[in-house]
């Protein structure tokens, strides 16, 4: 038998468990600020002991109950906003009668739930797991995912809330040619996190709305976000953020923050580590609201650099004596080659043998990995004056361009080395004469030439010589100990110009 | 450069290249003509060094051994400096103590 659907009684009214519609109330900005009682049912009356006339149009933070109650429609309205349509259930409390909810967030502005009355014998820990779940679910959505790609760089992020409500919050988007990426924590772990949370993702779009790309200031970001997050809420929370912005195209990376255990730190390839350094970044004493200033810092990234940055979850960690930050900081410049997903798998396996378990912990774990890929091909071209002076500049240039560091060392070495020949033997110390650097790199394999404007020597004689280290002389080995840590160096007829190979696999220093 | 003569010790800098390469030759000199028995040069901050300031290393430990005594290389905690001296096969003429 068919029914036709008027012919359905099927009406809030009488559904045995309590039913309760809430519209919810945003600022003008389009947050969330509070919820009326749009629609309620018999049942409902019933639970709270109030009529429906007594229930109806009353905002929920007029009511009389507990926070709990206030709790679940904020998780709710986020989870409405981030899928659209989703249902949790919960423990309330009215009085001595627990009740699991059920709440919908399907239509835009309006939540639905289902209060549905539990027996005093029916398990509480059942509940508050489901609950877990779902709040963990919620926080898993504040970041967006899947992050947002740039060319020639890679990222990853691990997010995991600590037990019911998290503290860290994470977002990274990329607005034109920049990269905007935060990673904040809340010292307290509580439910308004959610709502505050949600609060800087809007406070952060809606600065990035107002300025163009070109003007955006991290240092000036967290200033809006202080400002506006104290009006909104109050100053009692004590955030804790780092805010980068990264240039796509020049990438420059201006950052800024506050009240850190540790700066982020990045690793430009093999061996060279650098920790962000900022005036309050690493200050625990101070946070979002209570800084005295937000200075900014800048850095250009290099090719093949990961910077790594992470909240005080995985840094405070302890076990036999050691504090996991400072294993972490060894463990990210050793693989820092690796690519981020495998970075970030690398560091929760090592994390879980610190911790000797097989589970990552349960407090707040969130980092962020970016990586710029290498370079495959790059040159480089620098002239030099006929001066020893210019081999200092020569070095640090070198540093600043080298696109794979795992033969940065050998590069060095062999073009200080002749260099100093080109400028001493080549030009006879001429300050009208110059030196001219050329270097291509391209998979892996540095293609160097060294020019001078001498009249060439005989490079016969001694470019096949061993390193002989006894001797009377102090002078006189540079082409022997370049041969060490190069491949088929080679002069042209005159003498004045000379080639070499580094192939980086090879293990180049 | 640091020239403690007191414990016969120079200190070097983060470079030694031909830009200082004389200075090191000094304070090995001097250390040479004014102090007695080993003289320590100290690499805990050296993170580049090339011929020149090789070739003064080598040529002061023959001057030293030629007298009696003997020149040491104390302090190498850089991984670069460590692995040149490894392709150089330094140890063979100077003794390279163990980073303390």
């Amino acid at each position: 038998m068919f029914l036709e659907p008027a012919q359905l009684n099927f009406s809030p009214a009488s559904l045995p468990h309590g039913f309760v519609c809430h519209q919810i109330l945003t600022d003008h900005l389009g947050r969330p600020v509070d919820y009326v009682f749009y629609d309620v049912n018999p049942a409902f009356e019933k639970m709270m002991g109030l009529s429906r006339d007594e229930v109806v149009g009353t905002r929920v933070s007029q009511l009389p109950v507990g926070e709990d109650m206030h709790v679940d429609w904020f998780s709710l309205y986020q989870m409405a906003l981030e899928e659209g349509s989703l249902s949790f259930e919960g423990p309330f409390m009215v009085g001595e009668d627990r009740y699991r909810v059920t709440a919908y967030g399907g239509m835009p502005g309006f939540t639905v739930a289902l209060f549905h009355e539990l027996e005093p014998d029916e398990g509480e820990d059942p509940i508050l797991e489901e609950r877990e779940a779902v709040f963990s679910k919620v926080f898993k959505h504040y970041p967006s995912l899947p992050l947002p790609g740039g060319e020639g760089l890679s990222m990853a992020v691990y997010y995991q809330p600590a037990r019911l409500f998290g503290g860290d919050c994470f977002e990274v988007m990329k607005t034109q040619r920049f990269l905007l990426f935060y990673l904040g924590h809340i010292s307290q772990e509580s439910p308004d996190c959610a709502l505050l949370f949600s609060l800087i993702k809007e406070t952060v779009k809606r600065y990035l709305d107002r300025f163009p790309p070109d003007t955006l200031r991290p240092a000036y970001l967290l200033q809006d976000l202080a400002a506006h997050l104290s009006l909104d809420i109050g100053s009692e929370y004590d955030i804790r953020i780092f805010l980068g912005f990264l240039d796509l195209d020049s990438r420059e990376l201006k950052y800024s923050g506050v009240g850190f255990v540790e700066a982020p730190f990045l690793s430009r390839g093999e061996g060279a580590q650098i920790q962000l350094f900022l005036p309050h970044l690493s200050r625990s004493s101070y946070s979002l609201f209570d800084s005295p200033s937000f200075p900014e810092g800048r850095m250009v990234l290099t090719p093949a650099t990961t910077l790594f940055c992470t909240t005080q979850g995985l840094l405070e960690e302890q076990a036999l004596g050691e504090r996991y930050g400072e294993r972490l900081s060894r463990l990210c410049c050793h693989y820092s080659h690796l690519p981020p997903a495998r970075l970030a798998q690398r560091v929760i396996k090592d994390f879980q043998s610190f911790h000797d378990t097989s589970q990552p912990g349960r407090e707040d774990i969130t980092f962020f990995v970016l990586q710029l890929d290498p370079l495959s091909s790059a040159s480089y071209s620098l002239e030099l004056a006929t001066d020893f002076q210019e081999l200092k500049r020569l070095r640090q240039e070198l540093w600043d361009w080298v696109p794979d560091l795992q033969g940065a060392n050998s590069l060095i070495i062999c073009l200080s080395e002749l260099v100093a020949n080109a400028m001493e033997h080549g030009n006879r110390m001429d300050p009208h004469k110059r030196v001219t650097v050329d270097i291509f790199f391209s998979q892996g394999c540095y293609h160097v030439q060294v020019e001078d404007e001498g009249e060439g020597f005989h490079w016969q004689e001694v470019r096949d010589q061993p390193l002989e280290l006894e001797g009377e002389t102090p002078r006189g080995r540079g082409i022997a100990m370049t041969q060490l840590f190069c491949d088929a160096l080679s002069y042209n007829a005159t003498g004045n110009r000379v080639t070499f190979t580094i192939e980086t696999h090879l293990g180049g220093v | 450069m640091k020239l403690e003569p007191d414990s016969g010790r120079v200190i070097l800098p983060e470079v030694v290249d031909l830009t200082n390469a004389l200075d090191f030759e000094k304070a090995l000199q001097s250390l040479y003509e004014e102090g007695s028995g080993t003289v320590l040069v100290d690499c805990g901050a050296l993170a580049m060094i090339d011929s020149a300031g090789l070739g003064r290393l080598v040529l002061y430990q023959k001057r030293l051994k030629e007298n009696g005594r003997e020149l040491q290389i104390t302090n190498v905690n850089n991984d670069y400096i460590k692995h040149l001296f490894d392709m150089i096969q330094l140890h063979r003429f100077i003794p390279i103590q163990e980073t303390t």
